[in-house]
Order: C-alpha cells, then sequence, then structure tokens
C-alpha cells in the first residue's frame, strides 16, 4: 500500500496520478464501493461513515489491505487545529489519526502533499 | 539538549517523543510532566492511554497544570514535558485542580505575556535538566474562524512554539508516526 497525506485541496489526487498513472475510472472516492479500483481518494470521508455505522475503522483498515495490498489511498489530514466542540468531531479527528498512524506503519510508501508537491517522508 | 516534538491531533506525537527520550536517556532519571488537567472522562481517558504507553519504561510521573517554572530542580535529568497546547490554555483560561481548588487565567487575555512566561519556565526547567523533550500541538491550519479569545490561543502558542524552536537543539513535525525533521536531524546520528 502507497499513502498520500496532507490538507485539504493540495493536489494528492493529481500527484497519484502523475506518479503512478492510475486512470480516474480506477479511483473510488470516499465510501464509495462497487467496482473495480486501484486507489480510494478522501479515505477520511470513508472513516467518517464507518464511525457512522458502528464499524472500528483500524479493522476496516486492516481487512481493506488484506484484500488489496497494493492499493493506494488518499486522504487528508485533519488533525491541525483547535480541539472541536462537538465529541463527534473530536472523536472522527481522533479516528482519522489513529487510522493513519497504522496506515503510515504498513505503507510501503508514504507521500505528503503541500502545494502540489509530493514529498516522500517514507 | 532539548528536543520540540510537534504534530496534529492523534498523529503519534506522544508515542514518538517518549521512543526519543528513551533512546537518548540512557541512565538519567525520567520525568514525565503532565500538564493536562483532569476535568472529566474524556481527558481521563487520554491520561490513561499515555500512562498505559509509559507503563514499565521508569517514568516517574508529575502533575502540573500551570506555572511549570517551579518544578526546576525538581525533575529527573531527562524530562519529557506534555504538551505545550494544554499548558498554554490553562495559563490563559485558568485550572481547576484535582483538590477542588482553581487558579484563574490571564485578567486580560489580549495584553499578557503568556507565552513569554510559559518559555522562561520551560527554559529554567532545561536548566536544571540534562535532556528535555517538549511536545506541542499543530493547532494552526483548520481555516476556521474563532472567537478572539481563541485566536489569541493560537496566537500564543505559534509563540511558544516558535521561540521554544530556537531555543532547541532539534525540532521534528511527526506525521501519522513518521518523523520529519524541522532542525537538528544529525542528532538522529547518535541514536
Amino acid at each position: 500500500m502507497i499513502l498520500f497525506v496532507g490538507g485539504a485541496f493540495q493536489g494528492k489526487k493529481d500527484c497519484v496520478q502523475g506518479m503512478f498513472g492510475v486512470p480516474e475510472e480506477r479511483i473510488l472516492n470516499g465510501a464509495e464501493e462497487g467496482r473495480d479500483f486501484a486507489a480510494i481518494d478522501h479515505y477520511h470521508l470513508r472513516i467518517r461513515k464507518q464511525m457512522e455505522q458502528g464499524l472500528d475503522p483500524v479493522g476496516e483498515l486492516e481487512t481493506l489491505l488484506q484484500k488489496n495490498p497494493e492499493v493506494i489511498l488518499l486522504c487528508d489530514e485533519v488533525g491541525q487545529g483547535i480541539v472541536p466542540m462537538e465529541k463527534a468531531d473530536r472523536d472522527y479527528r481522533e479516528a482519522v489519526g489513529r487510522t493513519m498512524c497504522v496506515a503510515a506503519q504498513k505503507a510501503t510508501e508514504v507521500y505528503r502533499v503541500i502545494c502540489g508537491i509530493a514529498q516522500r517522508i517514507k | 539538549m532539548m528536543i520540540l516534538v510537534t504534530g496534529g491531533a492523534a498523529s503519534g506525537k506522544s508515542e514518538y517523543a517518549e521512543s526519543l527520550i528513551m533512546h537518548l536517556a540512557g541512565d538519567l532519571r525520567k520525568t514525565y510532566l503532565a500538564t493536562m488537567q483532569r476535568d472529566g472522562m474524556e481527558a481521563e481517558a487520554r491520561i490513561a492511554r499515555h500512562h498505559a504507553l509509559r507503563s514499565g519504561k521508569g517514568f516517574h510521573t508529575m502533575e502540573c497544570p500551570v506555572s511549570i517554572g517551579r518544578l526546576a530542580g525538581r525533575c529527573g535529568e531527562a524530562i519529557l514535558l506534555e504538551c505545550l497546547s494544554n499548558l498554554t490554555a490553562n495559563e490563559m483560561f485558568g485550572v481547576v485542580h484535582a483538590d477542588g481548588t482553581e487558579t484563574p487565567g490571564s485578567e486580560d487575555l489580549f495584553h499578557t505575556d503568556t507565552a513569554e512566561r510559559i518559555v522562561q519556565d520551560v527554559v529554567s526547567l532545561k536548566r536544571h535538566a540534562r535532556l528535555l523533550v517538549a511536545v506541542t500541538n499543530e493547532v494552526f491550519s483548520d481555516g476556521l474562524f474563532y472567537s478572539p479569545e481563541t485566536v489569541q490561543y493560537i496566537n500564543e502558542l505559534g509563540k511558544v512554539n516558535d521561540m521554544l524552536a530556537k531555543y532547541s537543539d532539534a525540532v521534528v513535525e511527526v506525521v501519522y508516526g513518521i518523523p520529519v525533521w524541522k532542525k537538528g536531524k544529525e542528532i538522529m546520528r547518535t541514536l
């Protein structure tokens, strides 16, 4: 698995397409399912959906990786702000962080994208 | 030596800071200096999680939510300070202590020397120790609009981070458990 993280709207998907030649139709968006894919964009939205469904995002990630060890994941970094007032928002932020810590550990390559530039950090 | 560790929420910065001190402290006595106030279930859960991470690693824990400078010379020679974002909030907005007593925050949030005082406190802790690893937080990038008090808090924490980075031998941002060095990466060669 290869992981791309970074703030919102930093050009993560363009980087993935440019570097790995993944065609648009093979990129799932967020919680989308049901077709052949090489990459999942907006993985944070997938985590949000899993939480709404009462699923464990770390467990879900592990299952995904068992079935798709070569997948490319793209996820927003959502933890770099003031602690949210709402507990649900705090829990979401925490879940994205903890899940991405596991993802980064399992990834063979990790890129961080800022201003459309991907910096390899692992 | 002083190392500043920063990162967003749930970025793995605590674990990384702890691994740094475990590598660097050697035989030094280790103190975990906790600044989080105990103010409810979520705080207790966080404290319990951090406690579990450190258990069996030989840390002596001290809790001090404000004015940490008074502990200078009373900690071990290796200090893990966690974290500056809580400390800054406590200094500005006040704390309720475990025994029910209160320390009020700044009288005038907009004309304070909060950041300078915190930095002085950290520097005096450092002066009495051999190794200080301080954990802070990236709270600067959600792009939302907040009350003037919260904006002032963000500003003060930014100043704390900037000033402490200057005093630090090394500064590292942790991105989901991965260290991204901003300064002083050479210290890692000694590990």
